[in-house]
């Protein structure tokens, strides 16, 4: 089990590369063997790309599978080290949740315009991610959707969906 | 002493000097919000400077250009989110020295630099703008594929862990900045037929969404275990003998800005890149390794791109073609005034020019005072609660990204970017090669088949990488760089070394 | 759809009241015409700022704002030769508050296949604000001296000289179509991303000739940068009183002109007459501004300021002549025919 999930990533990534070399070859008007036409360049880069998946894929192979996650030569950052690339299950459901909150906030955006929209999301995103009271929770996101309409819609006349 | 006297005039007419204060001011405020463009602010000061003389319009919108530019690095280090694709570079050491508690260096250093590289690119365009202007003219299509092939090579340096992946991610970000019509065969690619797709993918969105998004998303856990926030450091080094260790790189880096600022068709991201990758490969012993909070590694890129604004205006004022985007408009006030852009320019209207020079030089006095003024303003946002600041940026990029183009559609992209971006850093992908990819792919993909467009047949096309002085010199420092990333030139020069 | 009461001031209030009462309620007061226009109305430029479509655009809206007494708020959506600008008005209410701000190229659309938007099928024009003329342009130190030298050259030795376009559809893309279908001229073409880029290349030697805006290379010109060997023209212009007009020597093209590229404004097809007619009287009257005209001239372009029955003329004859010469140059994806473009000469 755990050497497949070391394995994904070669897979997937070679995957990917798979579809775009298929919609290189596929492009209409064009002739993949004349580098003037638009889908030279693409097929290259898709056939690039393969190889690289290829490589990771040995390689994942290749290493022990008690490695777990991928080689991690260089994290980000030693001061935070300890808490890159170790997302257990709890952390993932809380970026999960909230992605989904984004999301709400972006469908519901077009249809009860900017003001109630950014309101609500940010006051339920505020108590969502705890630790603010209301009234401090219920300030900020005033302020903040005027700046920003002011900004935006005032001086920048952008019309908000 | 004509030109000293027109060179003087923003300074000593009020108006003029107030004008260039307050563009700059606002610039960088807009500049350091994501979304906000220094195109869209100017393009919006077109209108109103319609009714305005010449001089107040153009110096408003100066302060604004110099302002704006800088602006975007502020939001790339305090958050991680580059105001502009000329800010990535500056964001990958920038954001790590906030995280150390360093931000009040990393901000202040950025000033200074900046400072110095646009004052830098206005000191070549008043003494050496009609030769530049050559240069830059002389630079052919293959010149730029051989540039942006030079600005891939820095994937090497910038995917930490596997140089497998960090290809893979800039192959797949060349991909989707290939997304949309063709602008060369007119055909479209990669849309699967889908008229939003035709569009392509506005790169500042795709920056949104793989810095903005995903870094809030990354945060999210830390939030979960208390005690993570940043505590602010006071300046450890007194930053005159940063500025003074830097000088040097700052200079070559200020060179090679203004002239990538000064062709047509490249700009401050491709030279911001470039500078990074210069100060990686000639910085011998940074304060700590670059991607972890290099002084150097905000320094370059910050100096390169503000010296290319310089160089952008140098085809603007010499030839009436825009380097950029922002100076496409400059020429559309130009016209509008009354002024033909053109190689005509400089000698029908030279006054013109020396208080352009003059306004340029006053923006980035005011950008300077302006920006170490700022920091302790800009620093605050490190200290608001996480709980607070992570929604906050959230309705930012969105609305961000929206108003790109007034378009929902780049506003699910940056959805899409956002969760990406997320998974490659769970994962170890760095991000920056994708991005990488993605500024840089249309140019080579344009720019190499023009070359084989124009060249008649294949061995002519390959003669073109050595017979003119700019190929062959881009095509050898390729070559070397290539080749210093080999063993075997690691064995050269320790042989060397040995003799 | 509401009668016109004279409410006069209850109206005020009313709206007033709804408009505080709920944001959606606004659209309804929309449709009461009379009122027209009631809230801020939306420009949409179908190009990129600083192109000449944006700078018309941008130095037009404050007059027509003063003329019609409501703002106009101005976006730039670019993007696939402008079709998602047209096709994003298009998409919207047609109630006068979106107006394309537009340039010649969606009269290609069809049958280049970019998109299915047509000015004359989904769009009723407001005004076409003015047009400008096309030169054929080579570096001054060339081989060519005469049109008919680069003509002549160009049919011995196909696909020797290579001609800078800016894409397909644009106007050296098209011109050259003009050329191949009456002169059997063939030239290797190399598309770059407009008229600066395309200056930098004939500047750079990078090709050997291009057609561009006779305001964009007559700086050039006169700098003895670039030699202007013919204007694409029924007459010499006044302003490049030296350079011959293309009909001099080649009178077959006569049929084709005047062709150009031109700005207009639109509005969707299904926009009310009222509004429609409101909206011309507006832009009419803001075009006959001094500084407006004086703005044109600087840009190089040459005034028209036609509505009605005549800018759809204008729009027809534009149309035919680009979509048939490029179709019979062979680089059309869709016959004219089939969306019943008529050839010009049979007009």
């Amino acid at each position: 089990m755990k050497t497949l999930k070391s394995l994904l990533p070669g897979l997937l990534m070679m995957m990917i590369s798979l579809i775009v070399l298929s919609q290189a070859i596929g492009m209409d008007d064009t002739s993949i063997l004349d580098p003037a036409s638009g889908s030279f360049f693409p097929a290259i880069v898709g056939l690039i790309m393969f190889v690289t998946g290829g490589v990771t894929f040995l390689q994942e192979r290749r290493s022990t599978p008690s490695d777990g996650n991928t080689e991690t030569e260089g994290t980000n950052d030693p001061d935070v080290a300890s808490t890159t690339n170790t997302f257990d299950k709890k952390d993932y459901q809380l970026v999960l949740l909230y992605y989904c909150l984004v999301i709400g906030f972006v469908v519901i955006l077009p249809i009860i315009s900017f003001f109630p929209a950014a309101f609500l999301f940010l006051v339920t995103s505020i108590f969502f991610l705890k630790g603010v009271s209301w009234r401090i929770n219920l300030l900020v996101s005033l302020g903040a959707i005027f700046v920003i309409y002011f900004l935006f819609s005032e001086l920048f006349n952008i019309v908000f969906p | 002493m004509d030109i000293l006297q027109q060179f003087l005039i923003p300074f000593l007419d009020v108006e003029l000097f107030l004008l260039v204060a307050a563009g700059t001011f606002a610039g960088i405020f807009i500049g350091a919000i994501p979304g906000l463009s220094v195109t869209m602010a100017v393009a919006l000061l077109l209108p109103l400077t319609y009714s305005w003389e010449m001089l107040p319009a153009l110096a408003l919108m100066l302060g604004v250009y110099f302002g704006g530019v800088f602006g975007g690095s502020r939001a790339a280090i305090l958050v991680n989110i580059p105001g502009a694709p000329s800010n990535v570079a500056t964001s990958l050491d920038g954001y790590p020295l906030t995280q150390r508690g360093e931000a009040r260096t990393a901000l202040t250093l950025t000033t200074i630099f900046s400072f110095i590289g646009g004052l830098f690119g206005v000191i070549v365009l008043a003494t050496a703008a009609p030769l530049v202007s050559t240069i830059a003219i002389q630079f052919g299509q293959i010149d730029y594929f051989l540039l942006a092939i030079l600005g891939l090579l820095l994937i090497g340096s910038l995917s930490q862990g596997s140089v497998a992946k960090g290809i893979f991610a800039a192959g797949a970000g060349i991909i989707l900045g290939l997304v949309g019509m063709d602008s060369i065969g007119g055909g479209t690619r990669f849309t699967f037929g889908s008229l939003q797709l035709m569009n392509g993918i506005d790169f500042v969105v795709a920056i949104l969404g793989l810095f903005g998004m995903a870094e809030i998303l990354y945060q999210l856990k830390t939030l979960n275990e208390k005690g993570q926030t940043i505590t602010l450091k006071k300046m450890i080094v007194p930053p005159l003998r940063l500025v003074f260790k830097f000088l040097p790189l700052s200079l070559r880096v200020n060179v090679m800005g203004v002239l990538i600022g000064a062709l047509p068709g490249a700009g401050g991201e491709i030279a911001a890149l470039l500078s990074y990758d210069h100060a990686k490969r000639t910085v011998k012993k940074p304060n700590r390794p670059f991607g972890q909070g290099a002084y150097a590694g905000v320094i370059a890129p910050e100096a390169g791109n503000s010296s290319a604004i310089g160089g952008a205006l140098i085809p603007l004022l010499t030839l009436g073609i825009p380097g950029d985007a922002v100076t496409a408009i400059f020429i559309g006030a130009l016209f509008i005034h009354g002024l033909q852009p053109g190689p005509l320019l400089m000698e029908q209207s030279g006054d013109l020019f020396w208080v352009m020079v003059g306004s340029s030089v006053l923006a980035n006095v005011f950008l300077l005072i302006f920006g170490l003024l700022i920091v302790s303003i800009f620093i605050r946002v490190v200290t608001v609660p996480k709980q607070i600041l992570l929604p906050i940026i959230a309705v930012i990029t969105v609305i961000g990204a929206y108003a790109m183009n007034n378009n929902m559609t780049d506003v699910y992209w940056l959805l899409g970017f956002g969760l990406v971006g997320f998974f490659m850093k769970v994962h170890n992908f760095s991000v920056a090669p994708l991005v990488l990819g993605l500024i840089l792919g249309p140019l080579i993909d344009e720019s190499f088949r023009r070359a084989y467009m124009a060249a008649q047949g294949t061995p002519e096309f390959l003669m073109g990488f050595v017979n003119s002085p700019i190929s062959l010199i881009l095509t050898l420092a390729l070559v070397f760089t290539l080749f210093s990333q080999t063993t075997w030139y690691e064995r050269f020069k320790r042989k060397l070394k040995e003799r | 759809m509401k009668r016109n009461f004279k409410f006069g001031g209850t109206t005020l209030l009313v709206s007033f009241l709804l408009l505080t009462a709920c944001n959606a309620s606004s659209e309804e007061a929309g449709q009461d015409m009379s009122d027209y226009p009631e809230k801020d109305i939306n420009g949409i430029i179908q190009w990129g700022e600083g192109g000449a479509t944006d700078n018309i655009s941008r130095t037009l809206a404050p007059l027509v704002e003063d003329e019609l007494g409501a703002s106009m708020v101005m976006q730039n959506i670019e993007g696939a030769t402008g079709a998602t600008g047209a096709q994003y008005v298009y998409d919207q209410p047609a109630e006068g508050y979106d107006l394309l701000f537009g340039a010649e190229n969606p009269n290609l659309y069809q049958v280049l296949g970019i998109s299915e938007r047509d000015y004359l099928t989904d769009f009723e024009p407001i005004t076409i604000i003015g047009q400008s003329y096309a030169g054929i342009v080579v570096r001054e130190g060339s081989d060519f001296e005469t049109l008919e030298d680069l003509i002549d050259y160009s049919v011995e030795n196909p696909g020797d000289i290579t001609m800078g376009t800016s894409g397909e559809g644009g106007l050296p893309h098209v011109a050259s179509a003009m050329l191949q279908a009456e002169l059997d001229t063939e030239f290797n073409q190399v598309p770059y991303d407009g008229d600066g880029p395309l200056a930098t290349a004939l500047l750079g030697n990078e090709i050997d000739a291009t057609i561009l805006a006779v305001s964009a290379a007559q700086e050039y010109v006169e700098a003895g940068d670039f030699r202007m060997l013919s204007v694409i023209h029924d007459e010499r212009l006044d302003s490049t009183p030296d350079t011959p007009a293309i009909t001099e020597k080649y009178p077959e093209f006569e049929q084709y002109l005047p062709w150009g590229p031109f700005q207009g404004v639109f509005a969707h097809t299904d926009t009310p007459d009222e509004i429609i007619n409101e909206l011309t009287q507006s832009f009419e009257n803001a075009q006959e501004h001094e500084e407006f005209q004086e703005t044109l001239e600087n840009l190089g372009v040459h005034p028209l300021n036609i509505n009605g029955e005549e800018a759809i003329e204008y729009l027809e004859q534009n149309r035919s002549t680009s979509s048939w010469m490029l179709y019979d140059a062979g680089a059309a994806e869709n016959s004219p025919e089939e969306f019943d473009i008529p050839r010009v000469d049979q007009q």
